[in-house]
Formats: structure tokens, sequence, C-alpha cells
């Protein structure tokens, strides 16, 4: 998979599909002027567990990795249904899922609504621009 | 007989330059991307028509030599391959669309006729009609995935594409040309009924009874509203759970389940060995159609109601549908799956660029039981489990294939993937699967369990059609060469 060289994906061989696929996202994002400007002022570790599947996100000054599973202490964490953070990756506002209670954050909700635009599938991404 | 000679005696029916026999095209056509022992053919022949084709049987006819059928050369039986020596006969540029008829619902094609090539002439005429697609190569053959019975995308609804084929011209060993089916005495070729139903005499005979030049071959009406979805599962029961209840609904043109590491390889991981416990554990496509955007809504209605109620009865995790579009705004790696024909190059372009598989028919009752034995022999031999299951026929049975991909060139992994194979085959005959296009491999532990005189009653169709047998030898131990 080619991706942002800020971005590591932790034992890719035994990432799941959900960190595959977020990594994807993340590393598109990271690889834009704004993403890796954004991410240069970021510190910490963000949990996301989607359906069963869980990661840990640790912003490190620039440097974004990807571990598969819920280790060590983390800033904040986000749980919601597999389809629920889909929907925030193709746009859906974070804040409105949230509202919905189809998404859940623990801890510091600013640093994870902060992290947010990283999982964002972007406009150009998908073809749209 | 040498190649020279070999040339020479061919040169009578087709021009000297498309009857190949340098070192270097004899090498290209001596494998293919299987494990399968390499073939020894000495002479490869381009065959552009049926009057080539039928002056080449007699002269092969004539001095005993094996002739072997290839197009794409990608079935995963190693069918291809001409282990008995002799002529390869090319038949990818045999390919003209001979007809059309969409009052009737056919195509008459020669073999080299590709999944694209019709594809796009549909397309191109504008007709609402399709056929069953596979999932392999666009540039593979639709004559060859009939007669080896393989199945398409939409062998759900109308079964295996063997049952596609509504009548054949065919060589014969003895020369003689005919045809099968109502074309024997109708000019519009509409169906295998009523006659005695020869064309079954070439079907999965994997070229042994004779050549086909020409085929008609059913169309299917396609439907304007279509929706393909993605079911993620967290186990192999619930998919196959949810699989035969969706089946019996007749809600879809096909149900594809594939197993966790199919995912992983879509994103460049060529063997990826460790399934995060939680994560789902199939993917499973489903494909709907329907004539007006209210019958497809119902459609997505009853699979959402039959979802939960696999949910509630069955207590099984399954995630919600999403689409093929979504997926691929996500992942563009799911492209692949977007449209059919497609080149899953994560398979047909491994960095070993070996690939084989056990791909089996059998009842969908043991599913469930078959891709658990398989699983573990799978990873007893250090590869990954990729699975892909299809209920077929309305649900009557269904297709279950161990995948492997490996490295061509290290004999160690060849050896080790053969051990593999042996092993899954013997585990899934005793579960009541049957391989489809059977390698040679496959038939000497499949004959064994064959009920006495079904195989006695093949050797003598295949002396009776073919006493010299020169149409692809080796294949189900038809000639008193093959032993008992």
């Amino acid at each position: 998979m080619k991706s942002s060289p800020s971005l590591i994906i932790v034992d890719q061989d035994q990432m799941s599909l959900l960190g595959l696929m977020m990594s994807r996202i993340v590393g598109d994002n990271l690889a834009r002027p704004e993403g890796a400007a954004r991410a240069s002022k970021m510190s910490g570790r963000l949990g996301v567990t989607a359906g069963r599947m869980s990661l840990t996100i640790d912003f490190n000054q620039g440097i974004v990795s990807v571990t598969r599973g819920l280790g060590g202490p983390v800033k904040a964490r986000v749980k919601g249904s597999l389809g629920s953070l889909m929907r925030i990756a193709l746009g859906q506002g974070p804040i409105r899922s949230f509202l919905a209670g189809e998404v859940s954050i623990k801890g510091n909700p600013l640093f994870a609504l902060k992290a947010m635009p990283f999982f964002k599938v972007k406009q150009r991404d998908r073809g749209e621009a | 007989m040498n190649r020279e000679r070999l040339q020479e005696l061919f040169a009578e029916a087709v021009p000297t330059s498309r009857i190949l026999i340098d070192d270097k095209t004899l090498e290209i056509y001596s494998r293919d991307m299987t494990e399968n022992p390499p073939g020894s053919p000495d002479l490869v022949i381009k065959i552009h028509n049926s009057e080539e084709a039928q002056k080449v049987v007699g002269i092969a006819r004539a001095n005993r030599i094996p002739l072997t059928p290839r197009i794409a050369g990608t079935n995963l039986g190693g069918l291809s391959l001409a282990p008995r020596g002799g002529a390869i006969l090319d038949l990818t540029e045999m390919n003209r669309i001979i007809d059309i008829n969409p009052d009737d619902m056919l195509a008459v094609i020669e073999p080299g006729v590709t999944f694209r090539q019709l594809v796009d002439e549909l397309k191109e005429r504008d007709l609402d009609l399709t056929i069953g697609i596979p999932l392999s190569p666009p540039y593979t053959s639709i004559v060859a995935n009939c007669l080896l019975d393989g199945l398409g995308n939409l062998s759900l609804v109308y079964g295996a594409m063997g049952e596609w084929i509504a009548g054949l011209e065919v060589i014969l060993a003895s020369g003689q040309t005919i045809r099968t089916g109502a074309w024997a005495v109708s000019d519009i070729p509409f169906s295998r009924s009523p006659l005695p139903d020869l064309t079954g005499l070439f079907v999965s005979w994997q070229g042994t009874t004779g050549l086909v030049t020409k085929m008609a071959v059913e169309l299917k009406p396609r439907l304007p509203m279509c929706k393909r979805l993605f079911i993620l599962t967290y186990d192999r029961r619930t998919t196959y759970e949810l699989m035969r209840r969706l089946a019996r609904l007749r809600l879809c043109d096909d149900i594809g389940g594939l197993s966790w590491p199919t995912g992983k390889m879509l994103y460049g991981i060529a063997k990826p060995k460790l399934r995060d416990p939680n994560e789902p554990e199939f993917f499973t496509y489903v494909d709907m159609s329907a004539g007006t955007m209210k019958e497809l809504t119902a459609k997505l209605e009853a699979l959402m109601a039959l979802i939960e109620t696999v949910r509630r009865e069955k207590g099984g995790d399954i995630e919600e549908p999403f689409d093929i579009e979504t997926l691929c705004k996500l992942a563009p790696e799911f492209n692949a799956f977007a449209e059919f024909p497609t080149d899953l190059k994560f398979l047909t372009e491994n960095p070993g660029g070996g690939l084989t598989w056990v791909g089996t028919y059998g009842p969908m009752s043991r599913f469930e039981r078959a891709a658990d034995l398989g699983i573990e022999i799978m990873e007893r031999f250090g590869f990954p489990p990729v699975i892909v299951s299809r209920p077929m026929k309305g649900g009557h049975f269904g297709v279950l294939r161990f995948i492997e991909t490996f490295k061509r060139d290290d004999p160690s992994e060849v050896e080790q993937v053969r051990n593999c194979n042996k092993e899954l085959l013997d585990m899934i005959l005793e579960q009541g699967f049957i391989p489809y296009k059977t390698p040679a491999w496959a038939v000497e532990r499949l004959l064994p369990r064959m009920w006495p005189g079904t195989h006695d009653l093949m050797r003598g169709i295949r002396k009776l059609m073919d006493p010299t047998g020169i149409m692809n030898p080796g294949r189900w131990r038809l000639d008193p060469e093959d032993g008992k």
C-alpha cells in the first residue's frame, strides 16, 4: 500500500482490514500540505473502535502511526458502528453522529474532533472535484 | 517426428507463419500459472477458422499426433498444457462473434471470443442482454468457461455455465463436423431440448471428445436497476447461514463470500497470515437487479429484513451492508469488484507468479464443515485461508474454492502447494464435493471414489469418439496407456 512517508503502519502484515482502510485515508490526508501541517501540531493517542475492530492512532509531531487494537493510555476514544464511522469518513459531520448517538467519544473530545479530519475522504479522492 | 517435419505436415492446413516451433514459444506454451508439471508441446498452431481446424484434426489423426486446445491458458486445472506432447491448438485468433440474436437471446461465438469482447459488443449494440461473467480476467474465453462448466455472476440464478450452452458445432476426431441441440435441425440454436442431449458429450470432457469450433450460448436479460452491496460478517457460520437463506429468497443475481485474506491482498499484502480475531471473517458481495426502482427497493428491504432475522435467530454478528460505490470511495482498492469482467490482479499478478486452487462444487449444507477443515489444512501448510464461496442454481449447490498464491519458480514452495492441495482435495471429496475443471492430479484421487461402471462408460465413450486418442490425451484417465 502506498502511503505518506510520515505514516507508519505497525505490523502491516497483521493489520486488520479496518486498519488498512483507515491507514490509507490517513496517509492520503498526511500527503497534503494542510494535513501534514495539522499533524505536525498534534501529539497524543486516539483509540478508534468500529464494530468489533479497534485501532490506536498515535500522533507524534507530524508522524502518525497506526497500531492494531487498543493499547496504552489514550487521550480520547471514539467508538461506533462500522457504518457510522464510514459515514464520518465520507463527510457526515462527527458532531452530528455524536449527537445522534451513533458515535461515542470518551476522554478529551477536543482532541478527538481535531483528529477527525484525518479520517475524512477528501472530495478529490472521490473523483468529485 | 521432429518439429520441422511436424511443421511441414501441418503446413497443408495452416500457413507456416502460424505454426510455431521455436524454443521460446514452446516454453511459454508449456507452462501456466499453476503447480501442474509443465507440458511438452512439439509445436503451436494458431487456428483461424473451422476449415483449418478440420484439416489439422485430419492430419493429427492420420499421424497420431496429440492435440491440446488452448485459449487464455488461465484455467487453474492445468488443462491447456500438453502432457503428451504434440500440437497445442491456439484458438485465441478464432474469435468471431458470428451472430447475436436479441429476440431469442442467443449469441453464436467462436472459441477465442472473450468475456470482455462479448460484453463490449452487447454494449455497443445497446442491447439489454448479458452473459454470466466469471471472476477471471476479461481476456478469458467464454467457450472454454462453458465447456469446462465454470461459473459466472449469474450462476446463482441460471446454474453453471455448461447449462448456458444452447448448441455446439464440433469437429470430431473422425473429421466429421456435427451440431448439437436444436441446432442439429433448426437454423436457430434455441435450446439443448428436445433432441437427445449430445451437448453433454462435450461439457466437462476437457476436450477429449471433440474440438468445439462454434458455440451458441444463451444471453440473459440485463435489468436497468442494479445494486452491489457488501456485507461484513464476523464468522463463517453466520456467512453461510445468510448465504443459504438469501439464495432461497430469489432476490439476488449473485452472492459471493470472500474470506478475510482477500481484502488484505487487495492492499498489497501478498500473504496475510494472521487474522485480527475482532475483524470480519468474510465479506460477502450481493448483486441485485430489478426492472424498476420500486422493485429494487423492495428487494433491498427484504434483504435488510433477512439480515435482522439472522441476527435475531442465530445471534449472527452482521455489519450493516454498504454499496460498492461507498466502499470504493473509502477504499479505492475495492474498485476491482466494481464492475465485471474484472482482473483480480492481486491473484493473477501476485509477486510469486503462481496461482492455484482446489475449486469444487458441492452441497451448501456442508460449507461450514468443509471450510473448517480446509482452513485448518491451509494454515498448517502456511497459506492464508483464501476461500471463495458462492451459492449456485438457486442454492441447490454451491462453489467452494481454496485458493493459493505461491512462488512458481521455487521448487520447495511448488511441492508445498501440491501437498496442501492433495490434502484439501481428499478432505473435500470426503465431504461430498467434486472439483470442477478437474486437473489430472485430482482425477487420480477422485476416480477411486467414482461409482463403479461410470468411469468404464467414460472410457467407452472416449474410445468410440476418438479411437486414436489424439484429443487432449492425459485427461480423465480415458486411454489404454493411462492404465486402469
